[in-house]
């Protein structure tokens, strides 16, 4: 069996201090195979976005150990962590405001390219130029969205533009922390075909972490469920959603919204 | 029977948008001309202004001296040509260092925080708890008076105001999304703070140094007014004020040109100011 790509050891975390204490993640633990699309799914406040937010070194851990591709990432620091982001890159819930309202869309992913993929000193201003169109074309959007500032984006197209500087580096895990809850429904399921598309044509791993128990059971291989900071139930999509053992995740299930139309 | 015409919103907005834009074009233009005299201020004055003549003192403004002559019969009017230049130069380099010095304090606080902002808000607060002019003649009875020594002292307290506002600004910013997306992309904090944030919070801070201006060059004056700042024969409007004191019954010219000249300068500078704040805030003005 091959290594997984991502593995978390009993991860906490916690906010403020005495009285004011929230333990924001309790003891969570997962893994991730190589090409694999995992759903972490929870309410608001179940502590999803600081788990995305540990394992992409936002935010230090308190305990446990994170390991990605083999290596222990707990405890990195600086360069280290221009390593990690080489290969694990993130896309936000907000897609406009994941790009600085004063960069155009293409100096913003130039960034990455620069930062974490070639040598700027070595690459013409040419070809650093075809570089960002084509991982535009990836992403489903025109040459010229490079000269827009975001906020003349539209949120699907932002959202896309945001994928294409996550992709830049050819992640080897992308995490999605709810990607696509700020977008409307027709946005939402263009850009969830689009991340389907890209994990299979870049062989990469996604962690999509979601509300949206529905749209986690359509797409992921397995599924996490959290619930105020601690993982009640994972395993296979089929498992959970045909047999769920927690009354968290039946309660869950049992939320999804459904409209009957009469005929 | 006329129609009561309805301007469409968009019409509306366009117009408010052009005075904005108008009204800060033209001062920018007139702080420009401001700045220009001063600069060249040497080469188009009427008479020499250090030129002495005992015969024509305390003269009233006449076509040959237009704001009179002052108790040394020096012109008056050269010599507020030349003081422009002093107060000036002197206030604008005292803005341009304490601004940057103060956002670089600032950020760097705001970002890291820790002891590292104790340290500068705490030395910040103390500088605050004194009055400008009372730490002046502080620095000008310990170190001695003259023009360095004025701008030093005013330049102790000056950079606090930005130092305030961007570690604030810096503070709110920091947790904004596209701030950790732009450390994902593998910006160093180096560049996060001055590719990212600064371009983000500059635009409060100009306006804050424009503003300041006219606040340090009445800082300067008030100190040379008092004999701490610039010293005589050196012309400076502060002093120059200063040297008509005792001459306000018979020869009220000698204090009063330099004086006027003095306030619309601030005036000018400080409706700049508030113009740049409203061409840049994006609520009033959302076209750039």
């Amino acid at each position: 069996m091959s290594q997984p790509i991502l593995e978390v050891h009993n991860i906490k975390k916690t906010f403020g201090k005495g009285k004011y204490k929230i333990t924001a993640v309790d003891d969570v633990s997962f893994q991730i195979m190589p090409g694999e699309v995992l759903g972490l799914v929870g309410e608001s406040g179940s502590g999803k976005s600081t788990i995305a937010k540990l394992i992409t070194h936002l935010q230090k851990v308190d305990e446990g150990n994170i390991f990605f591709d083999g290596k222990d990432i707990s405890n990195i620091k600086g360069k280290a962590c221009l390593e990690v982001y080489k290969e694990m890159q993130m896309v936000f819930q907000d897609p406009v405001g994941s790009f600085n309202p004063r960069m155009k869309i293409g100096e913003a992913i130039k960034e990455t390219l620069c930062h974490l993929c070639y040598n700027p000193k070595a690459m013409s201003k040419a070809h650093m130029k075809e570089a960002i169109v084509s991982l535009l074309k990836q992403v489903g959007l025109k040459s010229e969205y490079a000269n827009k500032y975001p906020h003349q984006l539209s949120g699907g197209e932002c959202q896309r533009a945001a994928i294409a500087r996550a992709i830049a580096v050819h992640p080897k895990l992308l995490i999605c922390d709810e990607a696509t809850s700020a977008l409307d429904v027709s946005a939402q399921a263009q850009i969830i075909e689009l991340l389907m598309e890209l994990e299979k044509s870049l062989d990469m791993a996604i962690l999509f972490i979601s509300h949206d128990l529905a749209l986690v059971s359509c797409i992921c291989d397995r599924i996490c469920v959290l619930y105020k900071g601690q993982e009640v139930e994972s395993g296979e999509t089929k498992g959970i959603i045909e047999a769920p053992k927690h009354p968290y995740t039946k309660k869950l299930l049992s939320s999804v919204l459904q409209v009957d139309i009469g005929e | 029977m006329d129609e009561v015409k309805i301007l469409p919103m968009e019409e509306k907005k366009k117009r408010s948008l052009n005075f904005v834009k108008l009204r800060f074009y033209l001062l920018m233009v007139i702080t420009i001309i401001l700045i220009f005299i001063s600069i060249v201020a040497p080469y188009m004055v009427p008479n020499d202004p250090y030129a002495t003549d005992i015969r024509g003192r305390n003269l009233p403004p006449s076509q040959e001296f237009l704001f009179g002559t002052d108790s040394h019969g020096r012109c008056v009017f050269s010599r507020v040509l030349i003081g422009a230049r002093t107060s000036i130069s002197a206030a604008l380099m005292l803005v341009i260092i304490t601004f940057v010095i103060g956002t670089t304090i600032g950020i760097v606080c705001g970002y890291y925080g820790g002891w590292i902002d104790n340290l500068f808000m705490r030395i910040a607060d103390i500088l605050l708890a004194f009055p400008d002019i009372i730490l002046g003649i502080a620095v000008a009875g310990i170190i001695g008076g003259g023009l360095f020594n004025a701008m030093l002292a005013l330049g102790l307290t000056g950079w606090t105001q930005y130092a305030r506002v961007a570690r604030s600004n810096v503070l709110t910013m920091k947790e904004d999304t596209f701030i950790q997306a732009a450390r994902l992309s593998g910006n160093s904090d180096l560049r996060l703070l001055f590719r990212h944030i600064l371009p983000n919070i500059i635009g409060v801070l100009v306006v804050i140094a424009t503003l300041q201006i006219g606040t340090m060059m009445m800082g300067i004056a008030g100190l040379s007014f008092l004999g701490l700042g610039v010293q005589v024969p050196q012309a400076e409007w502060g002093s120059m004020v200063n040297s008509g004191r005792s001459y306000l019954q018979i020869a009220p010219w000698i204090s009063l040109f330099p004086g006027l000249v003095m306030m619309v300068t601030i005036i000018i500078f400080n409706l700049f100011g508030d113009a740049l704040r409203d061409f840049l805030d994006p609520r009033i003005n959302n076209s750039s």
